[in-house]
Parts: C-alpha cells; structure tokens; sequence
C-alpha cells in the first residue's frame, strides 16, 4: 500500500533507515511473556543488515544510517517509530473493516505522523525515514497458532494476554521526512513457519515485503548503474 | 508463510478501553448490532471528514485516521447508572466538581489507575454546567496519550463525549475539531426537517447475560 503516485514529485533518493525494533517474546511459566532481550537485540540487527542489502541490491535509494543523529534526535525518533505502529495498526484494521467508508480512507492513503520529524531527522539529511517494526514470540510445542489481531494487539501495547505458538509479525513502512506524510507500507503475519529470529526467515520476509515497494528501479537502470 | 494483512483483526479491545475512560461503556462491546432502536436524547455535529460509527451499545464513535490513532466518544446514561465502575449515581443537584470527581474514580478504577489527571476544570455542556477533564497515559511503546472527557448531567441524564489522541502530532492538530463538536451540543431530539445532526443516544446497559459473555471472552 502506498500514496498514490500523482502525490509524489520524486520518488526518495536517500532513506535514513531508523533503528529496527524486532521484540522476541518468550514464555514464561504460567502463560506469562517477556521480552527476550538478547533475541530482541539480535533479531533488529538482522533485520538492519539485511534490510540494507536488500536496498543495495535492488539499488531502490541509498540507506543512510542513524549514526549522524544526537541520542535525544534517536530517543524522539523512536516516539515516531510508535507513532508509526499506531498508523499501521489502523490501516491494517481499516482495509479489513466492514464498513466501506474505513476501506476507502486506506485506498485514499494520505496518512501523516506530522512535519514534526523534519526536525528530528534533519541532520540525517535524508530524503525519507524507513522504519522495520516486528514481534515474534518463541513458543512451547504443541500450542496453536496465536490469532493475527493478538499479535498486532501485542505490538501495539506490548502487552499479551493468552502466549500462544510461534507466529510473528513484521511491518516496513516509510515516510517522507519533508512532511512526515506516510509513502508506503507492507507488513507480513504468519504462523509458526515464520520465525524472526532465523536469519533466513528475516531476510525471506523483507524481501516478499520489500517486493511491494512502489519505486524500485527498472532492471536496465539497474544494468546501467542508475 | 504470507498472511499479508489478510486476517482479520479485532479493533473491539482498544475501542473499549477509550470508551471505559469516558466512563460510559461496557468492557467490550458486543460484536453483533443490537435490534433496539436509539433513544435519543441530544444531538451533536460530529467533524467533518471522519469517519462516524456506533457500537453495540448505541454510542458514537468517530476518528479520522482510526481508532489506534484518535477516537471520540458521545454517550449518555440514566443518571442511576452513571458511573458504573465504582456504583455510583449522578444525584440531582450535584455540583459540576462533585460530578468531575466521581468521573475521575470511575476512569481510575475501570483502567487500574494507570491514567493521571492534568486538568480538571469546569465548562459547559450544551445549556448545562459540567465538567471537563483531561487525562495522562502511555501506551505500551511509551507513547504519550492524552484523553479530554466533558460531562454534564440533568435531571436524568448524564451526557458524556471524550477525545483521545497521542500528543505527538495528532492531538492539537485534531483538539479544535473535536471542541467544535462538543460546542455543537444540544439536549433533546433532532427537530425535524433539520440535517447535519448525529444522535447522542442513551447507552445500552449490558444485561448479567452479556457480562458474563465478557468475562468469558
């Protein structure tokens, strides 16, 4: 899904890639989870290597990374990351709402998280900010497939209620950093066939999610280094 | 392995969270529509360019980008069953502080206290003198919300409307259409022959029959 492309003068030519946050649940007794930092930790540096030899491959921009930012700019950019989550979940909600009017706000596409993250991200100097957001959660055998609304419910709130089997969420999304206006986003949900935590599997769904990307150069551009 | 967006996905739980901080909805919505009719009881002109909505329990919803972004809230209930988290009435004659008070034990106990108050001030309701309250919470990615609740009872109602948004961006931008809407109040039915106008409906009170189905679920 992404703004339709009378609404975009230039497609971005640099991509400020903001700090992927991955979360790895993991069971605890008593059908309780928490937060497996390390696999955490592991799981958002996956998906910032991969993501950005995806990018080189595919030559769509050129990545720029975080580094150039002060800890409060990387501190107020993470409040944009769940601000970011907050859009996602809606339009994943509205383009399965039974109601038309919902349906047809997410075909119209013109969300924004606000011009404020100009400000934030100028030192970037950045043509948009991509951001990667994921839950997984490692599971005891034998247990069902968690339903899809749980996990969004749960990479929403960061909170769960019933831990079920290995499913995993993961979302790309990417947002002009002139006006803060939404570009595009794609995001995957599966059952306990898509682990996060597995290198391969990361780099299987950005890909698929990446493939969704609305300006990806023609392949004789490419052939032509363009 | 792709289940791209494909699923279904409940909204009902966060709908009702924002409806528990106006204090006046159930746990959970019902899924099914209820074959009541309304009972209006005020009239309201919701923003222009939102989406508009009503839940199970009659009440009105609206949000312009969705409910995991901004949601407003327009109930009203019998003044006996106004706060119904903590038991308590809206008696007659209650002072706009007294009514602000009870609101704010009702939303503290029907979300674990885990909302601060920051304001709470009086204000005007249509032709009534109520309150208005605004409320502090985050989300569980540390994004700060803030919820406003205005309420004004008389003789037999409590009228309520709340507005709830993260302060990053969206909440300024969308608090003047939403003070617009709460301007716009009137007690009573539409007059006829004039449009524009939403109900405020009474809500429907859950029977033990659908509180128990809550608890369940």
């Amino acid at each position: 899904m992404a703004v339709p492309p009378e609404r975009v003068k230039s497609p971005p030519h640099t991509v400020l890639l903001v700090q992927p946050e991955v979360i790895v649940k993991q069971l605890t007794t008593g059908d309780l989870e928490e937060t497996a930092q390390d696999w955490s930790r592991e799981a958002s540096e996956n998906a910032a290597r991969l993501m950005r030899a995806l990018v080189k491959k595919s030559s769509a921009f050129e990545v720029v990374d975080d580094g150039v930012l002060t800890p409060t700019e990387k501190a107020s950019l993470q409040q944009y990351s769940a601000l970011y989550v907050r859009l996602m979940t809606s339009i994943a909600v509205s383009r399965e709402s039974k109601n038309p009017v919902w349906r047809n706000r997410v075909a119209r596409f013109d969300y924004t998280v606000g011009p404020g993250i100009n400000g934030v991200a100028a030192r970037a100097n950045a043509d948009a900010a991509l951001f990667i957001v994921g839950m997984d959660h490692v599971s005891s055998a034998g247990r069902s497939a968690r339903a899809a609304g749980g996990i969004l419910l749960g990479i929403l709130t960061g909170v769960y209620r019933l831990p079920k089997a290995g499913t995993a969420f993961l979302s790309l999304g990417m947002v002009d950093l002139r006006s803060g206006d939404l570009l595009w986003v794609s995001g995957d949900y599966g059952g306990g066939a898509m682990n996060l935590r597995k290198e391969k599997d990361m780099n299987k769904v950005l890909s698929e999610l990446f493939e969704s990307y609305p300006w990806q150069p023609k392949s004789a551009d490419k052939d032509n280094g363009k | 392995m792709a289940n791209r967006y494909r699923r279904g996905f409940s909204a009902l739980c966060v709908i009702a969270g924002f409806a528990v901080i106006a204090g006046c909805a159930q746990t959970q919505p019902r899924k099914a529509p209820a074959p009541t009719p309304l009972e209006p009881v005020g009239r309201i002109r919701t923003p222009e360019g939102w989406v508009q909505e009503r839940n199970a329990y009659h009440q009105l919803l609206a949000s312009r980008d969705g409910y995991f972004v901004q949601t407003i809230f327009v109930g009203a209930r019998i003044n006996s069953d106004a706060f119904p988290a903590i038991k308590k009435s809206a008696e007659p004659g209650m002072l706009p502080s007294q009514l602000a008070e009870l609101q704010i034990a009702n939303v503290k106990t029907a979300s674990g206290e885990k909302l601060e108050v920051v304001e709470d001030e009086p204000a005007e309701l249509g032709d009534l003198s109520g309150y208005r309250l605004q409320f502090r919470s985050f989300d569980g990615r540390g994004l700060e919300f803030r919820t406003i609740v205005y309420g004004a009872a008389d003789e037999r109602y409590i009228y309520r409307m709340s507005y709830n948004a993260p302060m990053l961006y969206f909440f300024d931008r969308d608090l003047p259409a939403f003070e617009a809407m709460v301007k716009s109040f009137q007690r009573g039915p539409i007059p006829p022959g004039e449009s524009g106008w939403a109900i405020v409906s009474l809500d429907l009170i859950p029977t033990e029959k659908d509180k128990e189905k809550e608890k369940k679920k």
